[in-house]
């Protein structure tokens, strides 16, 4: 096999040094000429009816330039993906009802941030308090405070996935084991808050925005500004983390928007740290229920859930979550009989989302704490049940999921091997220390494409330059994730001229082709195989022209470093952009151009029984953690994690290195500290101060090992990282808290509390 | 998050600050390093008309040890205290008190004065201070006073200052020989988090046997005001420090401390922390005095 | 408010920037100057976006009044390079991948470099105690530990 020139390269970013001079441009540097700023007013309460609202003295206070509330909107409802309009169930600003503590109920744009606030306490607002439930369990019950009319029991969404002969597969089972486990909601927390810039001028929106879907956003925006899409153009700036948080519309888009029309000036709303910790999104709450049914030798037969998801006050792309809750517990392992089932209910508090994981670190959780259990139970070594049922490569689970390629077998090795298992697994008691492992499978984005033609994702345009440069438009955002380079690298790659001669453009609605966004890792996949097959046929038309030149076939041409050469015969070249100026030449001026798009074809059956084939591709990840407790304080200090990922190829190895310790962060968190504390519906710790997020001295040390798989239908075998990537990392961190002191914590964050109560009730029983 | 509105005065002394604060009352705040004050005014807590800057005004930050006697101006910084050479080798737990705290980008501007004066229950400077004995120099139009650290607080947030006093200076003895101190930060995580619980231990041995002469204990985070569990103490003083003591007088500073549950820990958790970490504290502290090399 | 004139040092460059009373450090340089490379992540001293070396000291801006900038000696991040020559600092961010988002990454740059300029040789540990005030939500803190380990080896 030919060797790669830049893929598989640990080269530096392409945007890296314009981040590190501070002349990378989020969109709170961005400003506007006459640009005012704009400040949302929210609800304190967590339900009720707005009976009144005054923002006459508002208005009046000079330096206001402009003053909405509901009334000033369509009065249309938005959510997220076309195909489940049934459930848009939220206003920009609210009209009839209040359902969380933050609930948007009306703007200001004024000529600075001082005025703006100070009008926003001269709106006045009469509300009629109505009885609010927090808990998804009380919410269901019947007599529940009922928080969207038309939904029974406060239930958003319902979904079920079942597959072979569940009760077969529980009386074959030589041991069925039951357990319930729990997670609080947790913060995407991204460093840069939401911010937004809009302009309206002459019937257009141009909306500047910290997003990673501009195409979603401009999608719902349109809609429920009842304006063409061409009308609306989106476009990201430099966004500062977004781990699913930055993907569906928000309010303070529209609200922005809806200033810019009244006032007829640009108007920006940047979220303080506190409203982004209140009303933005957060990671599910997610009670599971896991039944599974087991061989003497640990074999999965049959796998049960119920998944319990605290939904907040609305639904948006939190939608998906509960499909995917069911989904990821049909990975890593081989469940033969399934039968998993997710509600969302709808409570009064901020909203679950998208984040890192969507689903699976609340699941996996769960699922890989059990299979710890059912190992600790069968005396099986946790490692070894892991690798007896774990998926391979070309499985097809029962529940239709194709695996085209999975190292996972390997990651448990490398994995065990680099936290020194063998040697060290329970055999570290006496200091309190222990090992464990947690393991799971994510998907590269699915074929769920929001209502393109022909499903398809993601686009790609390549324009190339007589210069020997090209430029590379594509869709897709980069978050932080790194997706600008590896996407400039496979075109780079693919065209045979370096890096540095690939430029982006990248997230505009106007310029680049339509993006899925960033989300559920699909960008390396799916984009890039839409960038790989633009960068492939815009060679291709320089091959045509040189061909014609040397008068041979253009299969006899390679295309590598700057230069089309007749293979096996390096002498004969043509330069690659003279071969950019003969073929431009050739076809009367015409621009090289090369287009690309991929789409996944999903079966029909995905949206009636949720069976089929739901990604092109799925990684597998395992993370291994060695702890220590300490028994007197129940504080659990990380050591040491040793992660191996299948990866496929990694195009770019020490960005993904980035991309898994990031995701240990993440997931540690996770694990041990991050929780967002409600009491009655009210965040009770909105600030960094009291949300605690790991520090530099919290790290364990961490080794990671990048695992090769190659998948086919990936570009050059490289399948995606960095959303999977936080599951293992929790139930690791439970398991080897196990190991080390032999207590069972099965909420998360498992606090020193609970560790010190474990231990005292171990205690008890002797 | 913008600031509220407000117009700020540069007195060029402390009695001129003094006199500021007495003309405007309520409607004033001292304003030293910024790093809490700022924060509640931003989050529309506390809303002065007036803030009166100390920081321009000279000799108040400084560091002096005279006959043994360590003076630190209110307007020190954590950070000045936190590296200074003698500090750290002569009142380490006092250095190592103002090096636990916040972010070092916090250290940098927040001040020793103005840890003490917002009077959190879990101010990290005031049990180390307390049990090393310090007192605080108070000025005001009237001239000075001075009271012991321990008689400093008065309630969460609430100080005995008197109107238009200034906290000037604190003054911290010497360590007696065969003395050993420390300060445990029970926190959430490993750096920059307020005092879950927090303990000073001061032992005074006799090397040879043991024997304690001195002891002090001062609990933060766990009571209204940094709390000297005098009970405990006693537990100590004139017998023997072994496990057994230390055990005890553990005990007995649970046992006397009044924790509250809030978001950062519930109040039984707090409890039975106090009674690892002063035993912890006691038992670092016997072994720095074990190995106190001074007479 | 009274507005007052404050003189202060940006980057070796004599500012002069009219304030209200009530501006901190991060606005006077964001909204006063123009200048956007120190981040508005908190506005409470808790995140390290907003961090600046002040007279040698690595600070919060959004935490100091902009009337007691007065007089003093400001680096912010557009400091550090001199045109496209980039800081040695910076370099080893770019090469160790550990700039990401990039959102923490000038704070990040100058609590090593107000830790570098005093200390040209510091532990992991103290390294670590240097940026423990800086959170990043992208990656692991390994790199960016790594890559101050690094300019600490170059001995620039």
């Amino acid at each position: 096999m030919e060797e790669n020139s830049i893929i598989g390269k640990a080269v530096p970013r392409v945007d890296a040094v314009e981040k590190a001079t501070g002349k990378a441009i989020y969109t709170d540097d961005f400003k506007l000429a006459g640009m005012l700023i704009g400040k949302i007013k929210r609800s304190p309460h967590p339900h009720a009816r707005i009976l009144r609202i005054d923002t006459s003295r508002a208005e009046k206070l000079p330096g206001v330039k402009a003053v909405v509330t509901g009334k000033d909107t369509t009065g249309r409802k938005f959510g997220t993906i076309k195909a489940y309009k049934a459930i848009w169930d939220e206003l920009p600003l609210c009209m009839d009802k209040v359902r969380y503590i933050g609930d948007e109920v009306a703007a200001v744009a004024a000529v600075d941030e001082d005025t703006a606030l100070e009008a926003l306490d001269l709106i006045d607002v009469e509300y009629e308090e109505l009885p609010a439930v927090f808990d998804p369990l009380e919410a269901m019950k019947p007599g529940a405070p009922v928080i969207h009319e038309g939904f029974q029991n406060n239930i958003s969404m319902q979904v079920f996935l079942e597959a072979g002969d569940i009760e077969q597969g529980f009386k074959d089972s030589y041991r069925v084991f039951e357990d319930r486990f729990e997670n609080v909601a947790v913060a995407h927390s991204p460093m840069e808050p939401h911010t937004s810039v809009a302009s309206y001028v002459n019937g257009k929106v141009t909306l500047w925005s910290s997003t990673q879907s501009p195409f979603v956003v401009r999608m719902a925006l349109a809609h429920q500004l009842d304006l063409p899409e061409a009308q609306v153009r989106v476009l990201k700036m430099t966004v500062g983390g977004g781990f699913g948080g930055k993907t569906d519309l928000y309010a303070l888009d529209v609200c922005c928007v809806l200033l810019s029309q009244k006032a007829g000036r640009p108007v920006k709303i940047a979220l303080t740290r506190q409203e982004e910790f209140e009303t933005t999104r957060t990671r599910h709450s997610i009670i599971v229920e896991l039944k599974t049914g087991v061989t003497k030798d640990g074999i999965i037969l049959a796998k049960q859930a119920r998944n319990i998801l605290d939904g907040g006050a609305y639904t948006g792309v939190g939608l998906v979550a509960p499909y995917l809750s069911n989904l990821f517990l049909t990975l890593p392992y081989k469940a033969p009989n399934i039968k998993l089932e997710a509600t969302r209910v709808y409570t009064n508090k901020v909203r679950g989302g998208a984040m890192r994981g969507y689903g699976s670190p609340q699941v996996i959780f769960a699922a890989d704490s059990q299979m710890d259990i059912i190992a600790h139970e069968l005396g099986i070594d946790p490692v070894e049940l892991r690798s007896r049922n774990a998926i391979t490569t070309g499985y097809q689970t029962s529940n239709g999921l194709r695996i085209t390629s999975s190292a996972f077998p390997e990651t448990i090795e490398k994995s065990a091997k680099g936290i020194a298992w063998a040697e060290k697994h329970g055999k570290m008691k006496k200091e309190n220390k222990g090992m464990g492992m947690g393991c799971s499978g994510y998907i590269v984005g699915t074929g769920v494409a929001g209502g393109t033609p022909s499903n398809y994702s993601a686009g790609a345009i390549i324009k190339l330059h007589t210069d020997g440069f090209a430029t590379l438009f594509t869709g897709a955002v980069d978050i932080g994730q790194g997706s600008d380079t590896v996407l400039s690298m496979i075109a780079a790659e693919e065209l045979g001229i370096p890096l540095s001669k690939v430029k982006v453009v990248a997230g505009d609605t106007e310029l680049t082709p339509f993006d899925l966004g960033q989300i559920s890792s699909r960008t390396t996949f799916q984009t890039g195989n839409a960038v790989k097959r633009a960068a492939a046929e815009a060679k291709a038309k320089l091959l045509k022209v040189v061909a014609k030149n040397f008068e041979i076939s253009p299969e006899d041409l390679e295309a590598k470093d700057e230069r089309i050469y007749v293979k096996g015969s390096p002498d004969k070249v043509m330069a690659f952009k003279d071969a950019v100026f003969a073929c431009q030449a050739a076809n009367k001026g015409l621009e090289v151009v090369g287009n690309g798009a991929f789409a996944h074809e999903l079966e029909q059956t995905i949206y009636t029984t949720g069976r089929g084939n739901y990604s092109p591709a799925y990684t597998f990840s395992t993370a291994a953690a060695e702890v220590k407790v300490d028994k007197e304080t129940g504080e659990v200090e990380v050591l040491k994690i040793h992660y191996a990922h299948d990866i496929g190829k990694a195009i770019n190895p020490i960005n993904v290195k980035g991309q898994v310790e990031g995701s240990v962060q993440m997931g540690m968190g996770y694990a041990l500290f991050e929780s967002l504390l409600f009491d009655k519906g009210r965040l009770l710790n909105p600030t960094l101060s009291d949300y605690k997020l790991a520090l530099t001295k919290d790290m364990p040390e961490i080794g990671v090992t990048l695992v090769e798989s190659d998948d086919p239908g990936a570009p050059f075998g490289a399948k995606g990282c960095g959303e999977g990537t936080v599951a293992p990392v929790a139930p690791s961190i439970a398991n080897a808290i196990f190991d080390a002191v032999g207590v069972r914590i099965k909420s998360l964050p498992i606090t020193p509390e609970k560790i010190l109560n474990a231990l005292k009730e171990k205690e008890k029983a002797g | 998050m913008r600031l509220p509105k407000f117009e700020y005065l540069q007195p060029a002394d402390l009695s001129e600050a003094s006199a500021f604060l007495e003309r405007y009352g309520g409607e004033a705040r001292l304003i030293a390093g910024g790093t809490d004050l700022l924060v509640i005014m931003k989050n529309r807590k506390c809303t002065p008309k007036y803030l009166i800057g100390l920081n321009q005004i000279p000799q108040l930050d400084h560091i002096s040890i005279e006959n043994g006697l360590l003076k630190i101006g209110s307007l020190c910084t954590l950070r000045a205290i936190e590296v200074h050479p003698v500090i750290r080798e002569q009142w380490a737990m006092l250095a190592l008190a103002a090096k636990s705290m916040a972010t070092l980008q916090i250290r940098n501007r927040g001040t020793i004065g103005g840890n003490l004066c917002n009077a959190a229950p879990s101010a990290d400077t005031a049990p180390s201070l307390i049990a090393l004995g310090a007192t605080a120099v108070l000025a005001s139009k009237k001239g000075e006073r001075t009271i012991p650290m321990e008689e400093f607080f008065a309630g969460p947030g609430k100080t005995t200052l008197q109107d238009g006093e200034i906290l000037k200076e604190i003054q911290v003895p010497k360590l007696p020989p065969q003395s050993g101190g420390v300060y445990l930060k029970h926190g959430r995580r490993k750096a920059v988090d307020l005092a879950v619980v927090g303990v000073a231990g001061l032992i005074t041995i006799n090397k040879a046997n043991n024997h304690c002469t001195d002891a002090r204990i001062v609990l933060g985070a766990v009571a209204p005001i940094p709390l000297r569990v005098k009970k405990a103490e006693e537990a100590l003083i004139n017998r023997t420090i072994d496990d057994a003591s230390i055990e005890e007088a553990a005990r007995i500073a649970m046992d006397e401390s009044r924790p509250i549950t809030d978001i950062r820990s519930s109040k039984e958790y707090r409890k039975e922390m106090v009674k690892v970490f002063t035993r912890r504290a006691l038992k670092e502290s016997l072994l720095l005095a074990q190995s106190d090399s001074r007479r | 408010m009274i507005k007052k004139i404050v003189k202060l040092k940006v980057n070796g460059d004599l500012c002069e920037v009219m304030v209200n009373p009530n501006m901190t450090l991060l606005e006077l340089l964001r909204e006063g100057l123009g200048i956007t490379g120190t981040k508005r992540g908190c506005d409470s001293g808790e995140c390290g976006t907003c961090t600046v070396i002040m007279n040698g000291n690595a600070v919060s801006s959004c935490l100091v009044l902009a009337v007691e900038a007065e007089g003093k000696e400001v680096i912010t991040i557009e400091g550090l390079a001199k045109g496209d020559e980039l800081h040695p600092i910076q370099k080893a961010f770019i090469d160790n991948a550990s700039v990401q988002c990039g959102f923490c990454s000038p704070g990040m740059i100058l609590s090593a470099k107000a830790l570098l300029d005093n200390n040209a040789k510091p532990t992991e540990t103290e390294i670590k105690e240097a940026i423990a005030g800086n959170i990043c939500r992208c990656g692991g803190y390994t790199r960016i530990v790594e890559a101050i380990a690094t300019v600490r080896d170059q001995g620039k």
